[in-house]
């Protein structure tokens, strides 16, 4: 028997980028959901990590695509960030996921109410959450392509049996 | 040389249609136990179909299973006797130019053969290639269509049957239509 | 097969209606869970979303949902207690956890429970409970593997063992006849030579 996760490639990436920023170290473990079989939508979660900090962000925001996301915080330096999108839309890949403390933060909701470029904020951390892509399926019925078989089968069956009948 | 096999050749289809003629639908005992046994083991592959992909209960079925591939496995070998016995002839036919050839060359320079013995020996060398070779296509042919008709019933046309009735229906019909096919004359 | 009561955001009903003066802040909280099927051992996603439609910002904005119970389910990712400190007027935030169901069977997927501080000024914390996805059904997975596996390993093994049935004797075959149509083929090429 095939295991619980067979096809479905489920992404459990683990990109653990230390960063030394601040002087904290930021670690970064994500989870996707990719069976569009069983899942309707492709969450993305990420849990953030502290460690080594005097002073942890008591906020922590991300911005992911353009995308600006509140961080929940789940306990002592323990973040995580999630966000949802449309199987059909989710690109397959690794998302740029560029965490802020309050003031990049607010710096960034200003220049994007102002319709300007936000690459001078320097995040505190930025990561990459792998996304494998849905799995929607085998492309062909293993039962459509055994009765395939069996027809070829049957015809090189016949066909020489006729020739050797003829 | 290729007028003494023309002559040798109206030899002997005198003499093999009386060594056909002998042929019965009879098989000998070593024959017989290739074909049960080669029906047994095709009988018995659907089960894994079964159990597998239709994940059918196995142990209240279990009396389905020997009773379906004992019946099935009877029918097959019966479909693998009456096709083996239709094409022998027809391969008979069609060898019996290239296995005189082969034994005109095997004993070309052996004086002490009579051309006698050399037209029975290839009689005896047909007779042999055409049993094998019936038997060997007769056994795939046979497993050939059983497997097939088995896949295309219990996948599509008995889809909505419940899987014990399933398994019945498949494998009987399958190995009933083979036996039906071989009792033809073509 | 299964069915959740709703998947559809649900408006609310905040607990306590004691404050109703116009500064505080108001909190929607919905429970989703986004499946088409409940596999046991498979993936359950479970979103929730937090709206204020209150006209000030909620603080210390407490989620805990313990409407899975350890036994039967095991977390893949994210958390089920979670802290927001500010949600602003007008504003949502989503969280989203990955849990699987160790089992199978009927399960009722209840309500979390949010607990926020609705102004400043505040001192008793205010709760809301999420709307309920309600009652769905597990199958298990053998149930599911049954219905939607493509079964590619049973099929191949099908087929490898089906092999000696069928191309064991027409090798035989082919070889034996194979044999016979040369020696005849090069008898013809001789006597058209000569």
């Amino acid at each position: 028997m095939i295991g619980p996760c067979h096809c479905a490639v489920v992404a459990l990436s683990l990109y653990a980028m230390v960063s030394a920023a601040a002087g904290c170290k930021y670690s970064v473990d994500s989870y996707t959901t990719t069976d569009a079989m069983i899942v309707t939508e492709a969450a993305f979660i990420a849990q953030v990590s502290v460690a080594e900090c005097e002073d942890p962000p008591s906020n922590l925001y991300a911005e992911v695509e353009g995308k600006l996301v509140v961080a929940a915080n789940a306990g002592p330096n323990k973040y995580q960030v999630s966000w949802l999108d449309d199987f059909k839309k989710a690109r397959r890949g690794d998302y740029n996921v560029k965490l802020y403390d309050e003031a990049g933060y607010g710096q960034l909701r200003k220049l994007l109410r102002d319709g300007e470029s936000i690459s001078g904020v320097t995040p505190v951390h930025s990561a990459y959450v792998r996304y494998s892509g849905a799995y929607r399926g085998v492309w062909v019925n293993s039962e459509f392509l055994a009765a395939i078989v069996s027809l070829v089968v049957l015809y090189f069956a016949y066909t020489f049996k006729s020739k050797i009948v003829s | 040389m290729g007028k003494k096999d023309k002559s040798a050749e109206s030899l002997f289809t005198k003499e093999e249609e009386q060594l056909l003629s002998d042929f019965s639908r009879n098989v000998s005992t070593k024959s017989s136990a290739l074909f049960y046994g080669s029906a047994f083991m095709v009988s018995a592959l659907p089960i894994w179909l079964y159990w597998r992909i239709h994940m059918i209960e196995m142990m209240p079925a279990l009396l389905w299973f020997i009773l379906v591939t004992l019946g099935s496995t009877y029918l097959i070998a019966f479909a693998y006797k009456n096709t083996k016995f239709i094409l022998k002839h027809k391969i008979a036919i069609k060898r019996e130019e290239a296995v005189t050839r082969e034994i005109t060359r095997k004993y070309a320079d052996d004086k002490k053969i009579s051309k006698k013995e050399k037209d029975e020996k290839a009689l005896f060398q047909k007779n042999d290639v055409a049993d094998y070779e019936a038997t060997a296509f007769s056994i795939f042919y046979n497993n050939a269509l059983f497997l097939v008709i088995v896949v295309l019933l219990s996948f599509y046309l008995l889809k909505g049957f419940s899987t014990t009735a399933n398994y019945i229906f498949s494998v009987g019909i399958a190995s009933g239509l083979i036996a039906l096919f071989s009792t033809g004359t073509q | 097969m299964y069915s959740l009561k709703s998947f559809i955001i649900v408006a609310l009903v905040c607990t306590s209606l004691t404050v109703s003066s116009l500064d505080t802040a108001r909190l929607l909280v919905s429970k989703q869970v986004l499946n088409k099927l409940l596999v046991q051992d498979s993936d359950i996603l479970v979103k929730y979303t937090i709206y204020n439609v209150g006209s000030v910002p909620a603080t210390n904005v407490i989620l805990q949902d313990s409407g899975f119970p350890a036994e039967a389910f095991a977390t893949v990712k994210g958390n089920l207690n979670i802290r927001f400190n500010r949600i602003p007027s007008g504003a949502n935030v989503t969280h989203a956890v990955v849990i699987k169901p160790l089992t199978y069977g009927r399960f009722n997927f209840s309500a979390a429970v949010v607990q926020y501080k609705s102004s400043e000024n505040a001192e008793e914390p205010q709760f809301a409970i999420s709307s309920e996805p309600g009652e769905g059904y597990i199958i298990s997975y053998a149930e599911y593997d049954k219905k939607f596996s493509p079964h590619l390993l049973d099929w191949f093994a099908f087929a490898v063992m089906s092999l000696p049935a069928v191309v064991a004797p027409f090798m035989l075959w082919w070889v034996s006849k194979s044999k016979y149509e040369l020696i005849l083929k090069q008898k013809r090429e001789k006597v058209s030579k000569d």
